[in-house]
């Protein structure tokens, strides 16, 4: 009997070929599982260094087209040029510290004093009162909670992983904040030679791909940063003049809240308003209704995402709601809170170096279809 | 369709600028708490002299720059039109703050806020429309 035709020499080749790479790195994987100490310890040591090296990255993006520019109008040599860029973030981070900070402890105060009592107050009696499924059902659950161990080791839980955590997370950041200007320093004084020394390392072969790549990706993904930066900027300071104009009390909190959660682009301003429609529910604000709140968001999230987004991000750089939801997810789960923070810029590079492998393989699908025809007629 | 030179819509900017400069300033200086009580001087006065300060230094940019960008064309002009959505929609959110600020009812802020903002919205959308070749909504807005 004649075998199928898919059953042909090649196709074997290739499904052999893919059954050793699958069985290969299985068998890496499992002997990776088996130093689960080690490969931790390294994670943790790259992190380190990853991360006051990414941060470096990411504001020499937004950070470094100021120098060019005042470059281009003579303020030069390099060194002049990075320590007018330094003052003129020295007086941003002043003014923020001067009119800023204030504003927001006392507010955060404030909550802590007057509002936190009457949600903890809400909590233990109107909550119970109010119950969807009526107070015996809430009853039933207390109790079946209170007489398990559920929340005494949940807490207990909280407070080891607290203490492990604290020390650490407490020894990175002080790393970074001491870390982070220096690195910025010499990384914005030797922009192009430490892009050369980089691109250096790349194959002969590749170089020019490279370099082209490289060159795309800084400008692409820059461009996001800075539209993203300024987005939550702008997105924020609308959020608190106008929570502030409809009289809600922690407005300059929320409008913050509303700015930094921008960061997630298209779902930030309504992520947001679960907290402050949260907080004008329990605390009744006579001047401010909860569906007052929803509506402000909404509209904020339109103006975001149907003005804003479009205008300022442009369609090269925008990227579609599903892949945000995608990359969050998947992202989230594989580095926390930071994946998160970090999701749509890696969304955005990946999707740079999928459209530049893209270009790639049509241009050298186009060579080839030129040369055929050249070679048949020869 | 009309194609303004680069001179052209930089003038409706400043224009547009300057309408909104004040409000704008109110806006800021309201949210974050900016006070000039210590200079002895009111956020009106202020104002006013910011409004002078910005006046001056764009018509002295658009004064030096005439020859170059009254030569210059571009197809659509969305830098200048992302900027004067952020004046325009931070400037409107002044006029509320104004509103306030001069003794206006609180309870009329809402109101004011629905109306303003589709008004500003036509606006905008109207002049990016004939001006600056960028349309807000449709699919050609990117």
């Amino acid at each position: 009997m004649k075998p199928p035709k898919f059953l042909n020499d090649q196709n074997l080749n290739i499904a052999l070929k893919s059954l050793g790479v699958v069985i290969m790195a299985t068998i890496l994987l499992f002997i990776i599982t088996l130093f689960d100490g080690f490969w931790q310890a390294i994670g943790r040591a790259a992190q380190t260094v990853i991360v006051p090296f990414a941060l470096a990255w990411l504001i020499s993006l937004i950070v470094f087209p100021i120098v060019r520019h005042l470059e281009r109008r003579g303020v030069r040599p390099r060194a002049l040029t990075v320590t007018v860029v330094y003052l003129l973030m020295g007086l941003f981070v002043a003014g923020l510290a001067i009119n800023i900070v204030p504003l927001f402890t006392s507010q955060l105060r404030q909550f802590f004093a007057v509002d936190y009592p009457t949600i903890v107050r809400y909590f233990e009696n109107d909550f119970r009162n109010e119950f969807v499924l009526g107070p015996q059902i809430y009853d039933f659950f207390a109790n079946a909670i209170a007489s398990s161990n559920v929340i005494n080791n949940a807490i207990e839980n909280f407070f080891d992983s607290l203490t492990r955590i604290i020390p650490s997370t407490f020894y990175g950041i002080v790393m970074v904040i001491a870390i982070l200007p220096i690195l910025l320093l010499f990384y914005l004084l030797d922009y192009e030679k430490v892009n050369k020394a980089l691109a250096s390392l790349v194959p002969e072969r590749y170089k020019g791909s490279g370099s082209e790549l490289a060159s795309h990706l800084n400008v692409t993904v820059g461009a996001y940063i800075r539209g993203q930066f300024f987005l939550m900027l702008a997105i924020g300071t609308v959020a608190t003049i106008v929570y502030r104009l409809i009289g809600l009390e922690y407005y300059f909190i929320f409008g913050v809240l509303v700015g930094l959660a921008n960061i997630i682009p298209y779902f930030g301003a309504l992520i947001a308003m679960i907290p402050v429609v949260a907080y004008a529910f329990i605390t009744q604000d006579t001047t401010t209704t909860p569906l007052l709140i929803v509506a402000i968001n909404i509209v904020l999230q339109f103006i975001e995402g149907s003005i804003f987004q479009p205008v300022i991000m442009g369609k090269q750089l925008a990227l579609h709601p599903l892949i945000i939801i995608l990359s969050i997810l998947l992202f989230g789960s594989l580095f926390g809170v930071l994946g998160i923070i970090f999701a749509s810029p890696i969304a955005a590079t990946l999707r740079v170096l999928y459209t530049f492998y893209q270009t790639k393989k049509r241009e050298q699908a186009e060579a080839i279809s030129m040369i055929e025809p050249q070679e048949n007629t020869s | 369709m009309k194609v303004y030179s680069t001179w052209q819509i930089r003038f409706i900017v400043m224009a547009v600028s300057l309408l909104y400069i004040v409000p704008l300033f109110y806006a800021i200086t309201y949210t974050y708490s900016i006070r000039f009580d210590g200079f002895g001087l009111s956020r009106g006065t202020v104002s006013i002299g910011v409004l002078l300060a910005v006046a001056m230094i764009f018509s002295l940019i658009l004064w030096r720059k005439f020859s170059v960008w009254h030569r210059a064309i571009k197809i659509e002009y969305r830098k200048e039109f992302s900027y004067l959505l952020l004046v325009s929609g931070f400037g409107f959110l002044g006029l509320i703050v104004m509103f306030v600020e001069f003794g206006g009812d609180a309870q009329y802020v809402i109101h004011l806020l629905i109306g303003l903002f589709i008004v500003n919205y036509i606006f905008v959308t109207v002049l990016g429309r004939k001006l600056f070749n960028v349309t807000l909504i449709g699919k050609d807005n990117q």
